[in-house]
């Protein structure tokens, strides 16, 4: 098909992409003749547009992707902060010396040895076996 | 990139949930403790170590109440989720309600007996108690009925 037909056939909405690939080629590469000249602008403008909007989805596309990564790396980065402070928190508390023995009375601690050691001992009357426990005990078994 | 990050977070979360895991592991009254240990009305005694050889204990929790009735439900609601998983269980119930409890735990590891106690005394008062050590359930028994004398 020469490039005359071609181009009717464009007019006529009939041409597939390949065609109109291979018309573009021709008004902007090759040697036009005279005749066909008035149509190098409608395609070289078309080439332009076609690189222009091919740019701008890429720019577009990049600036959404790393957008996206930014993100990503904000919220990883926050959340491995907030992890490591509560690691070093625990740590933290973990490893400080904490009173082994106290007593605490009324929301109030004291680490008073003795008075520790005699809390627990109430404590630990008051959880003692009564006579009846024992009794009931007995009897449960 | 990603994979460092992910590492990274993984490695924090598997560190800092050893800290997290105390005495009274896997223990719902470790939750009453939590709780009421530091309020008004309350006592709560921790000794440990040196201080407990002669007891053949490790560690020795009590918290006792003024005042139960506010935290009576929560004692009985972890009493009862605990009482799962013990290996003996003396309960002095009456009016259906414990009054007293005694229950032996599984060794926490190989000679460390636990062992939670609670009564509820007179005029609403009420105590708790966690230990856990070489002590063995006779000798508690024994030093339950020695020390109302």
């Amino acid at each position: 098909m020469n490039i005359e037909e071609l181009l009717n056939k464009y007019f006529e909405g009939e041409t597939t992409c390949d065609e109109e690939r291979q018309l573009q080629q021709f008004f902007t590469q090759g040697i036009v003749p005279e005749h066909l000249e008035v149509y190098r602008p409608l395609f070289a403008f078309f080439k332009e547009e076609k690189q222009q909007y091919a740019s701008t989805t890429e720019t577009v596309h990049k600036r959404t992707v790393s957008l996206r990564r930014r993100i990503l790396y904000s919220l990883s980065g926050i959340a491995a902060g907030l992890l490591l402070l509560l690691g070093v928190a625990g740590t933290i508390r973990h490893f400080t010396p904490q009173p082994e023995n106290y007593v605490v009375i009324d929301g109030k601690q004291y680490t008073d040895i003795n008075l520790a050691r005699a809390q627990a001992l109430e404590a630990f009357q008051d959880v003692s076996f009564s006579q009846e426990e024992v009794f009931d005990i007995l009897f449960e078994e | 990139m990603n994979k460092v990050i992910r590492t990274a977070l993984i490695v924090l979360l598997l560190t800092s949930l050893p800290v997290v895991a105390k005495a009274q592991q896997g223990l719902q009254i470790a939750t009453v403790f939590q709780k009421y240990g530091m309020q008004k009305g309350t006592r709560m005694v921790e000794l440990s170590n040196e201080i407990l050889e002669g007891y053949q204990m490790g560690l020795y929790k009590s918290l006792s109440f003024k005042d139960v009735e506010e935290a009576l439900p929560t004692i009985l609601h972890c009493l009862e989720i605990d009482k799962k998983k013990a290996k003996k269980v003396k309960e002095v119930i009456s009016g259906g309600q414990i009054q007293s409890g005694y229950y032996q735990l599984p060794q926490l590891k190989e000679d460390v007996n636990r062992f939670i106690l609670f009564k509820i005394g007179k005029k609403g008062s009420a105590s708790l108690i966690y230990m856990e050590g070489e002590l063995e359930a006779d000798d508690l028994v024994t030093l339950l009925f020695m020390k109302k004398d």
